[in-house]
């Protein structure tokens, strides 16, 4: 008596791999720094009322933007909602609290301070240098880490004062 | 041979004390045709006779028929599928007993009955070997009915079962339940019962009843790795996670050299961090012992490497995604430190992902994803690019 049984095991996971996480660590971690930021500058009395605004100049830091939405969502800049708006160019920037220039954005940083030059925008930047060329506060990389420079003078030269805390953290740049 | 022989010396013997009783001509001729060894002749004659109100009420009629159908069988139609003179013989022999179960021929009815019922079961056996499973399956129903006939009270389960399972494999999935049903409620004892009953009740969306039929199997049989198998497969299937997990700890202790039940493991572990909210790190470093086991035993698999990197690298992105907003800037870069570490450690093992597997595209974006976190974007877009130029 012939008795066989033909048994097959196999596993329907043998296609089923790890995936990364979505969210983008580096915006996150710049959206955290931004948010101090709010906390450690101090704006005019005339940039203390409605709606905080923290504005992107051009398209290239969607990460960056769709981070600062989720954070406008449930937190505040001291009394203020906070507003995410995006200039397409140097010439439709408006008023703002701050303005962030992503690094492939850099080479408009000169005509982005001209055209904020009698407002209280705090102007952040992204490539290596910057902080002598106009920014107030630039992100750098150290140690694989992100950290951020800060030119006290390109920050009072728009009216705004610096808490002594965030002088201490930030790399000073002259 | 030699009981083929026995059998027609009988059945001349039998014939020379009868003929002479026989009152149905057409039932003397079938056995001169018999006689003379000419079996068409002899099939034709008892065919017609069979049909013969005159003949077709003796019992012995039908002896005869199902005697020479028998034989008819044996000598020219052993090897063809469904034989028709077999399925006569049966027949005829039942119909004997029906018309008187006391006469004469009643118990040599039986015999044929029996001797063509094993056949059934022989032919079944050789046509499931064959992967032949609906010729299978139709032979042993064949056998279990005639089996049936003969010993009402007598059941046999491992035919049922062996039906069942034909039918699985021939894709009769309600046949197959009907066979497979019955051979556990009978309690047939063999775990692969309850392994494709299992299967069969998956196949036919009825997950309660694989589920039940499974567990009832692995409480019978704990050591079966069919049984265990087929639940971590549906669970995985099902998305049951958090009770596949306690399966496969249990496949695994039974198959502990099975490097791809491993890295389902710790792969259902590694789930498990996003869905068991308090159990994140009991089940990272689960998940994390687990692709080491494998690494340990095989250095350079792909899977383990790609996954171990990742395992890490999410774990660093959920510390970071999960920070509160309000924190500080020390506690920022005291977050970052400790990112770093971890990004690192997912570093080499992607790396060597890579080494091993350049032109897959989930590892070049691993590789740029991580480059990334560290924030050296050269190299970042270094694999970036080179993923992009795979699509």
């Amino acid at each position: 008596m012939l008795r066989r049984l033909f048994i097959l095991v196999f596993f329907a996971s043998l296609g089923y791999s790890s995936k990364a996480q979505l969210p983008d660590p580096v915006s996150k971690i710049k959206v955290m720094f931004l948010y101090n930021f709010t906390k450690y500058i101090e704006w005019p009395q005339e940039y203390k009322q409605g709606d905080f605004v923290i504005g992107i100049l051009g398209g290239g830091a969607e990460n960056l933007k769709k981070e600062l939405e989720k954070l406008a969502l449930t937190k505040k800049a001291g009394i203020q909602s906070i507003v995410i708006k995006t200039f397409s160019s140097v010439s439709d920037i408006d008023k703002c609290h701050m303005l962030f220039i992503p690094e492939s954005k850099s080479g408009l940083l000169d005509d982005a301070t001209a055209k904020c030059r009698k407002t209280s925008t705090l102007i952040v930047t992204e490539k290596d240098g910057l902080t002598k060329k106009g920014s107030a506060i630039n992100f750098v990389v150290k140690d694989n880490k992100q950290n951020f420079e800060l030119n006290k003078g390109n920050i009072e030269r728009y009216n705004l004062n610096v808490s002594s805390s965030l002088l201490s953290l930030a790399i000073q740049v002259n | 041979m030699r009981n083929h022989f026995l059998h027609i010396a009988f059945f001349i013997v039998l014939f020379s004390s009868v003929t002479n009783a026989q009152t149905c001509a057409k039932v003397g001729e079938a056995i001169k045709s018999f006689q003379a060894k000419d079996l068409d002749a002899a099939k034709k004659s008892i065919d017609a006779a069979t049909i013969d109100p005159s003949c077709s009420t003796e019992p012995s009629t039908w002896y005869y028929k199902a005697f020479i159908c028998k034989d008819y069988y044996r000598t020219k139609e052993s090897t063809l599928k469904n034989a028709p003179s077999r399925n006569q013989s049966i027949e005829a022999a039942k119909k004997n007993i029906e018309l008187d179960p006391k006469n004469k021929y009643a118990e040599e009815c039986k015999k044929i009955i029996s001797f063509l019922s094993i056949s059934y079961y022989n032919d079944a056996a050789k046509e499931l070997n064959d992967q032949k499973y609906q010729a299978s399956f139709d032979n042993y129903v064949r056998y279990l009915e005639t089996v049936k006939f003969l010993q009402p009270t007598k059941t046999d389960t491992s035919a049922i079962f062996y039906a069942g399972y034909s039918a699985y494999m021939a894709n009769d999935f309600a046949k197959a339940k009907e066979y497979l049903t019955l051979a556990q409620t009978l309690k047939y004892k063999d775990a692969n019962l309850y392994y494709y009953l299992g299967k069969v009740y998956w196949a036919t969306a009825e997950k309660d009843k694989s589920y039940a039929v499974l567990d009832a199997g692995l409480k019978l049989f704990p050591d079966s790795k069919e049984i265990i198998m087929t639940l971590v497969n549906n669970k995985i299937e099902d998305g049951k996670l958090s009770s596949l997990e306690t399966t496969l700890e249990k496949a695994t202790q039974l198959d502990p050299k099975n490097q791809d039940l491993k890295l389902t493991h710790a792969l259902v572990c590694e789930k498990l961090i996003d869905t068991e909210k308090g159990q994140e790190e009991k089940y990272f470093q689960k998940s994390e012992r687990l692709y080491k086991e494998v690494l340990k035993t095989d250095p350079n698999n792909v899977r383990a490497n790609y996954n171990l990197a990742i395992l890490y690298y999410n774990k660093a992105v959920n510390i970071i995604d999960k920070l509160d907003p309000d924190s500080d800037l020390l506690t920022i870069d005291k977050v970052q430190d400790q990112c770093v570490v971890i990004f690192k450690q997912s570093l080499p093992y992607m790396e060597k992902a890579y080494q091993l597997n350049p032109s897959r595209k989930d590892v070049l974006e691993g590789l740029a994803g991580i480059y990334f976190a560290l924030n050296d974007l050269p190299k970042s877009n270094e694999f970036k690019q080179k993923a992009e130029a795979m699509k």
